[in-house]
């Protein structure tokens, strides 16, 4: 009996070895790479699983995030999350599952990506649900209108008095956040919810609709790639405050949330934020190299 | 059996455990400050009766004004890394020392908003840049030896801007300077302020070496505290906000950092 119980000995530090290898699997292998060893639990994990996952949704949003023929995935949040994964030392994933605005929310939630960088507003209703970093780009609402119907309207030159109105249609993407700001604004209109972009502006062509609500994005490329429709269409950026476009983290991912910020607080320091935003919202640099690419 | 396994358990709890936010800072009635255990004009001396001076020194001591408990200060880590380190450990509770808030260092802690913006500046030979032709992009492409000192934040900068070139480590800037001016190394990147100071001492250096301060390329001296350490972090950025606001740290530029800049500029 003694014999064998002394045997088991070795048996027992193996196996007490071993479930503590298991237990602090994650850890294991971030000491591994040398020098996650105190990170905190958030940055640990990234370290250890070497990628950072990176919600978007299944639709293309340039100048965001859109599917370029030869170059792949391009667009501005590309640009960033690539950044914000080098500056970690790890490798990007693009998570690319989420049907609407609101979904990239879920994802990150659930933990099947660690953030959302993905053209997404940090709206209130969405804030309850995850953290946001600070804003990356701000962008004008902005409406178009039909002229015909505001004509059939009667109700005069003023826009709220056109659009805040029982009779007044608003159609806005689902899931999005203009569907929030959109009913605050215009609380008498009746808001049509259409799956994308492209479905409202079909419907203010065809003359079912009066009015699309979305942002600057939106309404500018519109304009570029249907000029002749100014005539039937109007284009009217609204005064008031800009949406707010920023990084969605799961609340529990305190140090990355902390990082994040820290990492658009350096952007903004030597200028590059300002330089990507110039590349992506303030101008059509992006696309004049997009075209002369192959 | 169950000591094997406790003594597991034990190996295993981070040592990070033994960081203190506000509250336990309070309670002990004594904040660690970490500070580098070399001098380094002007941002830290210390007088024959042990007083803390220069802009960070000075600094420390402010703050140990506003906060009432004892100031303990541990003086054994060398530089900057091993002062983010002793953070991390949560062997002391702040750290001070040209701690630049680098996203690499901001991964294992927590910074104050920052409490000095100097601009990064660059000691050429002027032989090697020479033969790259005078133009600083054409000798970053180059695979010259670029010095730096150990610990400092530069390392990160470096990569980035000299992508093939390789990276020598010195103590300090003297020796730092004189291999540069040997010939050995092509350029040296430090702060503006340290090689200002230097240069005050060194002014017949000019013949073998130039100065150019990169406008674009800012870093920030903020404080470090353990990533746990939110509360420390809130007072701290409160207590510099403050400093701003009241002319502090107007009045600590102006007792230490007014010194003549290099002029050129690279870009």
């Amino acid at each position: 009996m003694k014999r064998s119980r002394r045997s088991l000995l070795p048996w027992g530090v193996a196996l007490i070895a071993g479930l503590l290898g298991a237990g602090v699997g994650a850890v294991g292998a971030a000491e591994r790479s040398g020098q996650a060893l105190d990170l905190p639990p958030d940055m640990a994990r990234i370290a250890a699983a070497g990628e950072l996952r990176i919600a978007l949704t299944t639709d293309d949003w340039p100048p965001f995030f859109f599917t370029h023929p030869t170059r792949g995935l391009v667009g501005l949040d590309i640009d960033l999350a690539r950044e914000m994964a080098g500056r970690l030392g790890v490798e990007v994933r693009f998570v690319r599952e989420a049907k609407t605005f609101d979904d990239l929310v879920t994802l990150v939630v659930s933990r099947r990506a660690d953030l959302a960088v993905a053209y997404l507003s940090d709206t209130l209703e969405r804030s309850v649900r995850a953290a946001f970093s600070q804003p990356y780009v701000q962008l004008k609402p902005a409406v178009l209108i039909n002229r015909a119907l505001a004509g059939q309207a009667r109700r005069g030159p003023d826009l709220n008095a056109l659009l805040n109105h029982p009779d007044a249609t608003i159609g806005v993407t689902l899931g999005s956040s203009a569907e929030t700001f959109a009913a605050i604004d215009y609380p008498q209109a009746r808001l049509v919810k259409f799956e994308a972009w492209s479905d409202i502006t079909r419907a203010l062509e065809t003359e079912t609709l009066l009015a699309g609500f979305s942002d600057q994005i939106d309404a500018q490329k519109w304009q570029s790639e249907h000029p002749e429709a100014a005539i039937s269409i109007e284009t009217v950026m609204l005064a008031g405050p800009p949406d707010t476009i920023a990084v969605a983290v799961h609340f529990d991912d305190r140090q990355l949330r902390y990082w994040l910020d820290h990492f658009l607080a350096v952007k903004h320091r030597d200028g590059s934020l300002a330089r990507l935003n110039h590349y992506y919202v303030g101008s059509d640099l992006w696309k004049k190299d997009l075209s002369a690419s192959p | 059996m169950a000591l094997l396994l406790i003594a597991g358990l034990v190996m295993v709890v981070p040592a990070s455990r033994a960081a203190a936010d506000l509250d336990e800072i309070l309670q002990r009635q004594v904040l660690r400050v970490g500070l580098p255990s070399t001098e380094s004009q002007p941002f830290l001396t210390t007088d024959s009766a042990g007083v803390l001076g220069g802009y960070e020194g000075e600094l420390v001591r402010a703050l140990a004004a506003r906060l009432p408990v004892r100031l303990e200060i541990d003086r054994s880590a060398a530089d900057a890394d091993a002062l983010v380190a002793a953070v991390r450990a949560g062997t002391v509770d702040v750290a001070f020392g040209q701690i630049a808030d680098t996203l690499e260092r901001a991964r294992g802690v927590r910074f104050s908003r920052p409490y000095l913006h100097v601009r990064e500046a660059r000691v050429f030979d002027r032989m090697a840049l020479a033969r790259a032709g005078g133009e600083v992009p054409h000798l970053a492409r180059q695979p010259v030896r670029v010095a730096v000192t150990a610990g400092s934040a530069f390392t990160e900068s470096f990569r980035v801007a000299y992508p093939s070139a390789e990276l020598v480590a010195f103590p300090g800037i003297t020796e730092a300077l004189a291999e540069v001016a040997a010939g050995r190394v092509a350029v040296f990147v430090a702060d503006e302020v340290s090689v200002a100071r230097w240069w005050q001492t060194h002014p017949a250096s000019a013949i073998r070496l130039e100065t150019r301060v990169h406008r674009e390329r800012d870093v920030s001296y903020a404080a470090a505290v353990h990533w746990r350490a939110e509360r420390l972090q809130a007072w701290l950025d409160l207590f510099f906000d403050k400093c701003e606001r009241d002319g502090t740290f107007a009045g600590l530029r102006e007792r230490h950092l007014e010194t003549e800049s290099p002029k050129e500029e690279v870009r």
